[in-house]
């Protein structure tokens, strides 16, 4: 009993929360096409407790085109703080392309604060 | 009699004064973090060197240390009570503390005497080589380039070459402890006064404990260079820490440039590329380069089969009276990983010498008639993006019923610019065949498992094992000699 309070305090423990300031976020995933609608959306940790799913906008989906279902770190801005872990980028900024981690060997969380603004 | 107890209590009250000039600590460093963060990657270091500075008060202490994230600065507040304390590290604050060291050496009588120390930490982000050592960050700016921080908010080392100069004349004993990345370029530093130990090679990141365990490493009574030896020995991470030792700088010499590429590797950092394989195999695949990497590669095995002999042991058997060879080192583990990234990076340069040298930055604006103002890509970018899956992914969209007019709208003008850039993928193609499969090329390596941080890492820390071994036999080696190089670090006693 005792070591199962402990594996799920630890599974507690490993789930990410959603991000409570606002600001230029760095978030790793993949941006998959939408099963039950139109578009794509950014999907960090699928299948754990660490989802987090951003709907790509048309507009920004022209510029994700050549990273979509490719491991991607977004760097976006978060002008409202998320109270799920469906979220909102009101600005992507980057791009880029990044060595899969999926057993997270090097522990890295699976979205980091780069710069912090006030919320709108 | 109480006349003689008082002038020795007046001394014994004294002597910290005294004292406080004779062995002094320099801290400096915690530059290049994003601002607005409470943290910064140098706290644990700087709670253990605050650990060292309370166990030994006898050290006049300056800090310029970080500013501007509460946690650093709570921390240096509180482990380095007592000490001198810059607001902020700076370039100015940076320069006002080497000049006010250079002051002291030049005072008639200096206040630094003759034999007296100074201990220089420094913990930043480093940049490649620039000048005659290599500059750090400070906290004007948070880092923008793993490989370049020279720039208007960075400090040069360069700096305190005029107060290594001043120390050596002066017999003062200086070390100067570089903890950022590619902080071997300081070596240079180092003379017969000036001990420069660094946290990695001057062409690697240092992604490793070096300073932590540093730190904790540092006690009263051992020299730097057991301090070092003993860091490198429960080292975790990549880098390649040096040492300005006779010994470390001969073995440094015969192992360090053939062992350089196979500690590159491709990762990033906070969103900036941790990169110098991709330029690595773009510099290095003409014959000349290819025949000058298989011989440095010859050389470095040849070194590794020397550590391994003059490490065997005679081993006598119970039933044999013949003597065996006992390896007491074994290199076998570095020597397969090492096999193995090598054939890695062979096969990454013999595609790449089969494509002519093309640019895949180059940048193409692509409209249409409603994405008037266009959106621009790399070359790369459009030659890896699959354009038939996106418009197949917008026809499935526009199958989908029940959708407003508006929106329908928009998925057919995102669906005419995906056959736009298409086409314009294509010219390109018929243009420049050979961007495919070089493009394919170094996007594989950016994802490739066999080119990452842990292949890079393992072979580091098992080349930890080959450095430690060969430092002893040097050490041993040199202990013979009549009139043995000065060792500075070793002669530096905390």
């Amino acid at each position: 009993m005792k070591f199962l309070l402990v594996v799920l305090f630890s599974f507690q423990a490993y789930s990410a929360t959603p991000p409570k300031e606002c600001g230029t976020f760095a978030f790793t995933g993949v941006i998959e096409k939408n099963q039950n609608a139109t578009g794509y959306s950014f999907v960090t940790d699928k299948g754990t407790r660490s989802e987090f799913n951003f709907p790509i906008s048309d507009e920004d989906e022209l510029k994700a085109a050549p990273y979509i279902d490719r491991p991607v770190k977004i760097t976006a801005k978060i002008l409202k703080p998320m109270t799920s872990f469906q979220g909102k980028f009101d600005q992507i900024e980057k791009f880029e392309l990044v060595v899969p981690d999926p057993a997270k060997i090097k522990g890295e969380p699976s979205y980091s604060l780069v710069k912090k603004e006030k919320c709108k | 009699m109480i006349k003689t107890l008082s002038i020795v209590v007046l001394l014994m009250n004294m002597s910290p004064v005294l004292l406080a000039s004779e062995t002094n600590l320099i801290y400096f460093g915690g530059g290049g973090e994003p601002k607005d963060a409470l943290t910064t990657q140098f706290d644990e270091t700087a709670r253990g060197l605050g650990e060292f500075y309370k166990a030994n008060k006898n050290y006049s202490t300056t800090v310029s240390f970080n500013g501007g994230h509460p946690v650093t600065e709570g921390i240096i507040k509180d482990k380095f009570k007592g000490a001198k304390i810059e607001e902020r590290f700076t370039v100015s604050s940076y320069k006002s503390v080497i000049q006010e060291t250079i002051e002291k050496l030049s005072k008639n009588p200096p206040e630094i005497p003759e034999g007296g120390k100074i201990l220089i930490f420094i913990d930043s982000h480093g940049g490649e080589k620039s000048g005659k050592t290599h500059s750090i960050s400070t906290t004007a700016a948070a880092l923008t380039n793993m490989n370049n921080v020279s720039d208007g908010t960075s400090a040069s080392l360069d700096a305190l070459e005029e107060l290594t100069k001043l120390a050596e004349a002066k017999n003062v004993k200086l070390a100067i402890v570089d903890g950022s990345c590619h902080a071997g370029n300081s070596l240079p530093l180092a003379n017969s006064k000036t001990c420069v130990i660094s946290a990695s090679g001057p062409k690697h990141y240092a992604y490793s404990t070096f300073t932590n365990a540093f730190v904790t490493q540092m006690k009263k009574g051992k020299n730097l260079e057991d301090v070092f030896l003993e860091t490198r020995e429960q080292l975790n991470g990549l880098g390649f820490p040096m040492i300005s030792t006779p010994e470390g700088m001969s073995v440094q010499d015969e192992i360090y440039p053939a062992l350089t590429p196979y500690m590159y590797y491709h990762d990033e950092y906070r969103g900036m590329a941790l990169d110098k394989i991709d330029d690595y195999f773009r510099e290095n695949n003409s014959d000349e380069q290819v025949c000058r990497r298989e011989k440095e590669y010859d050389s470095l095995k040849a070194v590794l089969s020397l550590i391994e002999d003059i490490n065997m042991v005679e081993k006598k058997s119970f039933f044999s009276s013949k003597v065996k060879m006992q390896k007491t080192v074994d290199l076998d583990g570095l020597r397969k990983k090492l096999d193995e990234y090598k054939k890695t990076q062979d096969d990454y340069i013999k595609k790449l010498r089969e494509l002519s040298s093309t640019d895949l930055d180059k940048v193409e604006t692509i409209k249409t008639d409603f994405y008037t103002t266009g959106t621009k890509y790399t070359y790369r970018e459009i030659l890896s993006t699959d354009y038939g899956k996106l418009i197949e992914g917008k026809d499935r969209d526009l199958a989908r019923s029940g959708l407003p007019d508006s929106k329908r709208e928009n998925l057919q003008r995102l669906k005419e610019f995906y056959q736009t850039a298409q086409q314009t993928k294509e010219r390109l193609l018929r243009e420049n065949p050979q961007f495919v499969k070089q493009q394919q090329l170094f996007d594989q390596l950016k994802s490739d498992e066999k080119v990452s941080f842990q292949v890079a890492s393992g072979i580091s820390h098992e080349a930890h094992t080959a450095y430690n071994a060969y430092y002893k036999y040097k050490q041993k080696q040199l202990k013979g000699l009549e009139n043995p190089a000065p060792n500075p670090c070793r002669d530096f006693v905390l």
